[in-house]
């Protein structure tokens, strides 16, 4: 926005860069002079390192034209005076066409026409259309109606707006002004969206046919007529839709009282977005702005409108469904006197006074469908002027993997995503790429419209999609809709559908069956350190390896992979436990005591006279003996919750403490270490007290004291929590053993 | 002797009993020499050099022992004359990593009578000395099941007649032995007979009886208040 601060002065200039990949073409423009006193300025400029050559070709309404070349310097520029070329070249009349064209380097030049009058502090911009005769209708086409459609989205209505606080009486003369730029007829049909304060419809406008290069003036005020529009309707959107492609027609509105001392325009533009990067909006005693939101599309959409204020860190957030046409109106002042809140329940501060806003399409995240428009008034003046926001598109789209890693008989799904160049975010913008994806190899991967790929053999191909989405153009301000491709690689790996068993004790060598399918003929097994796989044998869908667990390992799930060495294709991770010891628990599947589920893990008590020792496993320990033991039956344990029973081969320390016995000079029992092979499934610990028959134990010999363990596996140890305490013997003439548990 | 698998070991026909029956004075040992790490042939290492490491820890001297063993992988017999007529108190052993020769060396520093040396490739450990000692007796004839639990053979052992009879007559008590935890049952029948070995050597027999599965007994002898007794105990089973 271009200010003259102080005075009446201020149009709306869009920065554009220089586009060095267009070369013929140039830009298309409207000259209105409203009254005799009324000056322009066109200006030209030349963005480029070399000099641009332009026919400046001027039409009167009917089509009559007159020409001159036009040479700019790289980077110069040029200000001419429409009124005075159509002086000398004999065109007569209050509107009519300016045509610049480029045979080369067209994308370097920039336009500007201004019109004003300083007798009556009147100004307007005459927006002027770059015309790329490679631009293709579906490239603009943002609705996908087939039909090429221009908006302007805020004509002010013969009856203006309270908003724009006009003085009270003024009538404005609101007017289009259509252009055909090309040789040949054109079809044109306008309708209109009009509204006013708690009112909105629909209005259907005249039928043009525009003679080649003809200009022609639509008198919008003429329409109020109450039966095309609403006498007291204060907006109108202005729909301008044509058999033309891109750039052959072109308007402009403009909306003045008779004076020129008060109006508005509203620029026309095809541009439809998924988001919007709004500019700056004022409100003061002094200056208020007006927004509108509308739906472009054929479809219902949800619009985000979000004004955005202190530096960015705050947010006030509007959002509606908006059918197709229809526009939402935000006054800003209103919503910041009348303390309206959003949807969050937010209300804007007071004493506000500028932000900037951002709209987002809800609904269509690769071409949007919604347009937008925005009012500034200042109050001093009488002075309305237009600004816009910038459409937002996207870097080219990629896909969300690359490579995409499938299971062989598997699903993966992959997607796109794209970069929003106002975001500064990616977005996901697979719908637009949907029932065009495709694979290179279809025995190695599959693929539906949705982007599922399913392995079909082990290996590597490719993928790809096509869809179309909104484009960041550098130094423009449009964002047409591009075709895209966006694929990458597919890697169809081997799977492991079960790992058994899936977990082993530390320190131990673990046999484990792996099956699944797509190994190959010579598989690896990949284990992370501190775990060597040594394959035994293998098939394409078994493998048989060792798992030797180092004891400098952590504990806990280890990934297991198994590597197709054919096609150098790893399989999904499967968790291979590792298992420290933790403690025993008595065994819920032995003793004497057994109710379902489980039992004690506790044998009978048995008093021997002259009897035999035995074991959990029913092995005779001690023959001819005289005394009383009970076989306790445990199994020893992990650090997972819930803790999971631990087989393995380890040495079980058994330590034994706080010594009593009532016989003189009985001591505590030595350590003892004991060697447990993974083929015990229950560990089972003897408690004896006796002597070998005949001799026996006296009626009151007996012993206490507690047992303690831990796991030794190579030079590492691994206490356990358990701490039983033991007493054993006899107790006035009866053989006992107890043990209780101490410390669980 | 019935079994239909059974190996009969007898005097010195056999390697490993030939290779018992060179052991020498069995009341005392001398510390290993030169000469008899020589026993080892090139590409095997003598257990006393087998690196070994321990936490710190508290712990009786015959239990250390018994660990150093065990972490050197060797089977092994700790013979205990010196135990003095009280428990074995625990003591604090500072942590050690070195050879197993070297942890032995540590320990003999504080216990003076502790001796060692090769037995074939185990290692046997005394403390203290008497002028006879129990495993010294002879026993003609032992059968023993490969697979038996430990203390199943040493209970037979003990009862065998001949060993009965000595120990009556020179009054000895036999302490019982822990049990600890019981060893898993195989279908093997498979059994080994000894011919005219002392208690030492049939113990010996059963600590390496397997390759994989190294084991050590400990012996403790004691004369307490008039009354003598002894225990064996496999202390790594």
């Amino acid at each position: 926005m271009v200010h003259g601060l102080g005075h009446s002065v201020a149009f709306h200039l869009d920065g554009i860069g220089e586009d060095e990949a267009q070369t013929a073409g140039g830009s298309e423009g409207i000259w209105w002079l409203p009254n005799s006193t009324a000056s322009d300025y066109l200006v030209l400029a030349n963005h480029g390192k070399s000099a641009l050559s332009l026919r400046l070709t001027l039409f009167d309404a009917s089509g009559k034209s007159a020409a001159q070349n036009v040479t700019l310097a790289p980077a110069a520029m040029s200000r001419v005076s429409v009124r005075q070329l159509l002086q000398s070249h004999g065109l007569a009349g209050a509107y009519g066409g300016i045509q610049l064209f480029a045979a080369s380097h067209a994308g370097s030049l920039n336009t500007l026409h201004v019109v004003f009058d300083e007798n009556v502090g009147f100004s307007a911009v005459l927006k002027m259309f770059d015309h790329d005769p490679r631009a293709k209708l579906s490239e603009r086409d943002y609705a996908a109606t087939g039909t090429w459609t221009l908006r302007a989205p805020m004509l002010a209505l013969s009856t203006p707006d309270p908003a724009l606080a006009f003085p009270f009486g003024t009538i404005l003369r609101p007017q289009i002004i259509v252009r055909n730029t090309t040789a040949k007829a054109l079809n044109a049909s306008l309708r209109f969206t009009w509204h006013r304060e708690a009112a909105s419809g629909k209005a259907t406008g005249p039928q043009l046919r525009l003679a080649p290069y003809e200009t022609r003036l639509i008198d919008v005020a003429a329409l109020q007529d109450g039966a095309t529009l609403p006498q007291d309707a204060n907006w109108a959107a202005v729909i301008l839709t044509t058999d033309a492609l891109p750039d052959e027609l072109m308007a402009v509105a403009v909306s003045y009282d008779q004076q020129l001392t008060y109006g508005a325009q509203t620029p026309f533009s095809d541009q439809l977005a998924f988001h919007w990067a709004g500019s700056q909006w004022q409100y003061d005693p002094h200056h208020d702005s007006v927004i509108t939101v509308g739906n472009g599309g054929t479809k219902p959409t949800q619009a985000a409108f979000t004004i955005v204020y202190n530096q960015g860190s705050q947010k006030y957030e509007l959002e509606r469904t908006l059918q197709p046409d229809e526009q939402m109106w935000v006054d800003v002042g209103k919503l910041i006197r009348e303390h309206v809140a959003d949807k969050n329940g937010k209300t804007l501060p007071s004493d506000l006074t500028a932000g900037s806003y951002e709209i987002r399409d809800l609904n269509n995240h690769a071409v949007g469908a919604l347009f937008e428009g925005k009012l500034m008034y200042d109050t001093t003046y009488g002075h309305v002027t237009y600004g816009c926001g910038a459409c937002c598109g996207y870097k080219p789209p990629v896909v969300n993997w690359d490579p995409l890693g499938i299971l062989f008989g598997g699903t993966s799904d992959n997607g796109v995503n794209a970069y929003d160049t106002c975001s500064e975010t990616n977005e996901d913008v697979s719908g637009a790429f949907y029932s065009h994806w495709t694979t290179a190899n279809h025995a190695i991967a599959t693929v539906d419209a949705y982007g599922t790929h399913t392995g079909q053999g082990v290996g590597s191909t490719t993928s790809s999609t096509s869809g179309s989405v909104q484009m960041w153009k550098p130094h423009s301000i449009t964002c047409p809709i591009t075709v895209f491709n966006p694929g990458g690689g597919d890697n169809t790996t081997p799977v492991i559908n079960s790992l058994s068993p899936a977990n082993g004790l530390i320190g131990n060598t673990v046999s484990v069956s792996i099956s699944g399918k797509g190994f190959g003929t010579n598989p690896t097994v990949v284990a992370p350190s501190g775990i060597t796989a040594t394959v035994q044998s293998s098939s394409d869908t078994q493998i048989s390896a060792n798992l030797t667990i180092s004891t400098s390992i952590t504990g806990g799930n280890e990934a297991i992979q198994v590597k197709n060495t054919q096609v150098t294709q790893s399989s999904n991770s499967v968790n291979f436990y590792v298992q420290i010891p933790t403690t025993l628990i008595r065994s819920p599947d032995y003793g004497t005591n057994c109710t379902a589920p489980a039992c004690n893990g506790l044998g009978p008590v048995n008093p021997l006279t002259n009897g035999s020792v035995i074991d959990i496993y029913g092995t005779t320990l001690l023959s001819n003996q005289c005394g009383v033991y009970e076989d306790i039956g445990y199994q020893l344990v992990d650090q997972e919750s819930p803790a999971q029973w631990i087989y393995g081969n380890y040495t079980l320390h058994e330590h034994f403490s706080n010594y009593s016995s009532t016989v003189t000079g009985q001591t505590a029992p030595v350590d003892v270490n004991n060697t447990i092979v993974l083929a015990q499934v229950i560990l089972g610990d003897t408690q004896y007290y006796g002597a070998t028959a005949p001799t026996c134990p006296g009626p009151n010999d007996n012993e206490q004291f507690d047992q303690s363990l831990s796991v030794i596996i190579g030079s590492a140890t691994y206490p356990l929590s358990m701490v039983n305490t033991i007493k054993r013997g006899f107790y006035s003439g009866t053989g006992n053993v107890t043990v209780t548990i101490k410390t669980p | 002797m019935s079994p239909s698998r059974s190996r009969l070991l007898r005097g010195t026909l056999m390697p490993i009993i030939a290779l018992m029956c060179l052991a020498i004075a069995l009341s005392a040992f001398p510390s290993q020499s030169s000469s008899q790490a020589a026993q080892f042939t090139a590409g095997t290492t003598s257990p006393l050099q087998r690196r070994v490491s321990s936490d710190a820890e508290s712990d009786t001297l015959t239990e250390h022992i018994a660990l150093l063993l065990q972490k050197a992988g060797t089977w092994g017999g700790i013979e205990d004359y010196d135990s003095g007529c009280v428990s074995d108190s625990e003591r604090k052993i500072p942590a050690f990593d070195g050879t197993l020769e070297e942890g032995l060396t540590r320990l003999k520093k504080e216990t003076s009578s502790l001796r060692w040396r090769i037995q074939d490739d185990g290692v046997l450990v005394s403390r203290g000395a008497v002028p006879t000692s129990t495993l010294d007796l002879i026993v003609d004839q032992f059968t023993f099941g490969v697979n038996d639990p430990p203390s199943r053979v040493t209970d037979a052992l003990l009862s065998a007649s001949s060993i009965a009879r000595e120990m009556a007559a020179q009054k000895i008590l036999v302490k019982t032995p822990e049990l600890g935890f019981a060893q898993p049952k195989t279908a093997s029948e498979e059994n080994v007979t000894l011919t005219n070995v002392s208690l030492r050597q049939v113990l010996n027999t059963v600590a390496h009886l397997k390759e994989s599965h190294h084991r050590v007994w400990l012996f403790e002898q004691m004369s307490c208040a008039g009354r003598k007794t002894v225990l064996i105990q496999w202390i790594v089973k």
